[in-house]
């Protein structure tokens, strides 16, 4: 059995676990407004580093919290992120 | 003297009937006047009475209305907005199940291969979120195969589990974490071109990479402390690994990739992705994603052969400039001291005309992208050296509604030159 794969693979399980072990929910993420702010910012960047923008305004508030959990885990977007853009698009 | 005395008698008569006395109304009729004028007056006192009353009451309507914005105030001045915010998700729904997906129709006609042909695919996506940290999702592919009728095929089915802000435990049938394309941009309603990147044609017609696995993946992202937008994504998975289908043989080169969902061996496949993001906003230098991916794992059923893949990826984009790419490498050890060795790569350019076309010109993006791939001998009815040069114009009716015009240009390496023309409209819902 080749070593070559499973070097790879322990050095990024060990970076993603000790990231994971480390991390604290953040509590400072700010307020609505903030939140919002940061979410208008980065919905572009990110949601247009795929495909074309969808406006928050396509779906209800309640829509963009599966949608949004999908979105994160299929692009693997950093927490704080996923949520000023979850901010953004469930207010409208 | 006559004429005086006819006057005299005019003006007698006329004397007369004005002075003459009114007639004296019976005594029954008199009788009936003065009940009148007393029904009247009853009348009128009702009407005072009744006029007082509606007085009253408006009287009392204003002051009621004059209170309520202060008891709606008073009621409402202790909602706060989250709570606001979840009873009117409540009186919505909460849409824990959600369907999404896509749908496209497609127009295809090439030159050499005597094609021409409409086809259409319908794409349900399932999204069943039970609670902010766990989601399920899976997708339909249904699709009409050359021959036959309605085919349905599960795309993917896995549970997604938060574990925390870095780290996401995926479980099911994934699209594969290898590169871009494959797992984000596949869709008709997101890739800018109607066909796939040569290499990253499914297994069975002729790309070099599986498109999904099944088993377990462990991912997250980050970001990387010196800016808004610079961070780094990453994942590590196992899986039942890569299967090719090897027909009654031990394997030979040009085997076509095949589905591995029974593991055919003991032992499992291994990859990795990682991805930066190193431009932060505040540079106002574009975005700019670097990634690399590796995938392996024995093929063959008694074990001990190995199939290795590796391969890079990039994007950058600029206001409405795109330019991306992606090189794969593969080997796959055989019987014997042959290796089956495999590349393939693509370069896509794309610029939307929003800020520099009026309307509805600024809907329009040109798209141009150039994909090959090499192997020593590929699957039947495939090319061993295909070079493909795509031209497409695409029409956003909305950011999800896309209609596509794509001319091909294939110039094999070892095969006549050929032309191809496709048509899609895509929607994402």
């Amino acid at each position: 059995m080749s070593a070559r794969p499973i070097r790879w693979l322990v050095v990024l399980l060990g970076a993603a676990l000790l990231l994971g072990a480390s991390a604290a929910r953040a509590d400072d993420r700010g307020d609505d407004k903030a939140l919002f702010r940061r979410g208008a910012e980065l919905w572009p960047q990110y949601c247009g580093g795929c495909h074309k923008a969808r406006p928050g305004g396509e779906r209800s508030a309640a829509e963009w919290d599966t949608i949004m959990l999908h979105m994160r885990t299929i692009a693997n977007l950093p927490a704080d992120n996923a949520s000023a853009i979850h901010a953004f698009l469930r207010s409208h | 003297m006559r004429i005086q005395r006819r006057y005299t008698l005019a003006t007698f008569l006329i004397a007369s009937f004005i002075m003459m006395p009114a007639p004296v109304p019976a005594a029954g009729s008199l009788t009936d006047v003065e009940s009148e004028i007393q029904a009247l007056r009853n009348e009128n006192e009702r009407n005072q009475q009744r006029i007082k009353e509606l007085e009253e009451t408006v009287g009392q309507l204003k002051a009621r209305q004059a209170e309520q914005p202060k008891a709606e105030q008073a009621a409402t001045s202790g909602l706060r907005p989250d709570i606001l915010r979840r009873a009117l998700d409540t009186y919505y729904g909460e849409h824990r199940f959600l369907i999404t997906g896509y749908g496209f129709a497609q127009y295809h006609w090439d030159d050499n291969a005597n094609h021409n042909t409409f086809s259409g695919g319908f794409n349900p996506i399932f999204l069943f979120r039970l609670n902010d940290r766990l989601l399920f999702s899976g997708e339909l592919e249904v699709k009409l195969p050359e021959d036959a009728e309605t085919e349905v095929n599960l795309e993917f089915a896995q549970a997604d589990y938060l574990v925390n802000d870095y780290l996401t435990v995926t479980a099911g049938k994934f699209l594969l974490p290898f590169g871009e394309f494959i797992e984000r941009l596949h869709p008709p309603w997101i890739n800018k071109l109607v066909t796939h990147p040569l290499p990253f044609r499914e297994g069975d017609e002729g790309g070099i990479m599986p498109f999904t696995d099944l088993g377990v993946q462990l991912h997250g992202g980050a970001g990387l402390g010196y800016g808004l937008g610079a961070d780094v994504d990453y994942t590590a998975y196992v899986g039942n690994g890569p299967r090719f289908d090897t027909g009654d043989g031990d394997g030979a080169i040009g085997d076509p990739l095949t589905f591995n969902n029974d593991d055919l061996n003991r032992s499992k496949g291994f990859g990795a992705r990682v991805g930066f993001r190193p431009l932060p906003f505040e540079w106002n230098a574009g975005r700019l994603r670097i990634g690399a991916s590796t995938y392996d794992g024995e093929w063959d059923a008694k074990g001990g052969k190995w199939f290795t893949a590796w391969g890079i990826d990039s994007v950058y984009q600029y206001g409405d400039a795109e330019l991306r790419g992606e090189y794969i490498s593969t080997r796959r050890d055989l019987p014997g001291a042959v290796r089956d060795e495999r590349e393939g790569y693509y370069i896509q350019g794309s610029y939307m005309l929003s800020q520099i076309a009026p309307s509805p010109w600024d809907r329009v993006e040109l798209v141009a992208r150039y994909s090959g791939q090499n192997q020593r001998q590929a699957p039947e009815g495939q090319l061993p050296h295909p070079r493909q040069v795509s031209l497409g114009v695409d029409y956003w009716i909305t950011p999800s509604v896309v209609w596509k015009l794509e001319y091909d240009r294939d110039i094999p390496r070892d095969a006549p030159n050929n032309h191809e023309f496709l048509s899609e409209l895509a929607v994402g819902f």
